[in-house]
């Protein structure tokens, strides 16, 4: 409908819920920020699925900046910017490790599974997931620093407490 | 990483006791299986009731668990939680695993 169109476009652009903070790449410290994150997305009025969706997304883009951005490099701070809108979430991460091959993100098509049983693969699989479950994705290399930008459609349903305060956002501490 | 372990009717039945296999646990998960599945000669049962959250390294390390357990035995998988079942789905997995909805199941579909 005509009408319902400049209202939606409003609550795109309101932000329900803002964070930014950084940690160290490193496995346990990327499973204590997706809890974190999913839990505070939850509260938000995020679906569990649409939550879960976006957190494995998250796990997989921080499993690779562990992997391969800081492979054979001294690690440093990954930071993370989390908004959610009434329709949307956008995650950005933001890295100071090596460029990705050929300055783009990987197309992550799925490897060849019609192979025999000892042959399956046991890695591969990460990019192809990130691009199924964001809506869109960009990369790019500035000053010397990896962003990547995951978007996600979903619906937040804040429920019948929701209010003008932000009851969320202490929940995620930042790590300093 | 916890796996409780029972032997039932001809298979050996491996439940996970964790919320996650993730890159934090997966080679702790790959080496747990090597243990308890170590001495078995029967079809093993993955029972995933208690994980929530599976990434790809925890799938690449129950793609390890399978070949460890050989190309004559077979590794299966029961009881997904929405969000593990969708990256098994999302990754082509659940067509090299057979997926039961429950050990129940998975175990009258063996005897079938």
């Amino acid at each position: 409908m005509p009408a319902e169109k400049p209202g939606r476009d409003r609550a795109r652009k309101r932000a329900l819920w803002q964070v930014a903070f950084r940690i160290w790449p490193a496995p346990a410290e990327i499973r204590a920020a997706l809890l974190r994150v999913e839990d505070a997305l939850q509260s938000a009025g995020v679906p569990a699925a649409s939550a879960g969706d976006a957190a494995l997304a998250l796990a997989e883009a921080l499993n690779n900046v562990v992997e391969h951005a800081f492979a054979g490099l001294a690690p440093g701070w990954v930071t993370l910017d989390i908004t959610l809108g009434q329709d949307r979430l956008t995650v950005r991460i933001c890295d100071r490790g090596r460029p990705m091959p050929g300055l783009a993100a990987p197309a992550g098509h799925l490897p060849d599974l019609d192979v025999p049983r000892s042959d399956v693969p046991e890695g591969g699989f990460g990019w192809h997931l990130i691009h199924s479950l964001s809506s869109t994705l960009d990369y790019r290399r500035e000053d010397g620093a990896n962003l990547l930008r995951l978007d996600f459609d979903l619906r937040v349903d804040p429920g019948p407490d929701s209010s003008g305060s932000d009851p969320v956002t202490p929940r995620i501490a930042r790590k300093d | 990483m916890h796996l409780s372990t029972d032997q039932r009717e001809g298979a050996l039945i491996v439940r996970v006791e964790a919320a996650r296999i993730d890159s934090a646990v997966a080679i702790q998960f790959k080496d747990a299986m090597r243990d308890v599945t170590g001495g078995a000669e029967t079809r093993v049962l993955l029972d995933l009731s208690q994980v929530e959250f599976v990434d790809s390294s925890g799938l690449g390390a129950i793609v390890a668990a399978m070949k460890v357990i050989g190309p004559g035995r077979r590794l299966d998988l029961a009881a997904l939680q929405p969000g593990v079942d969708k990256v098994f789905r999302l990754t082509r997995m659940d067509t090299i695993f057979a997926i039961h909805p429950d050990v129940e199941s998975a175990l009258g579909a063996h005897a079938g």
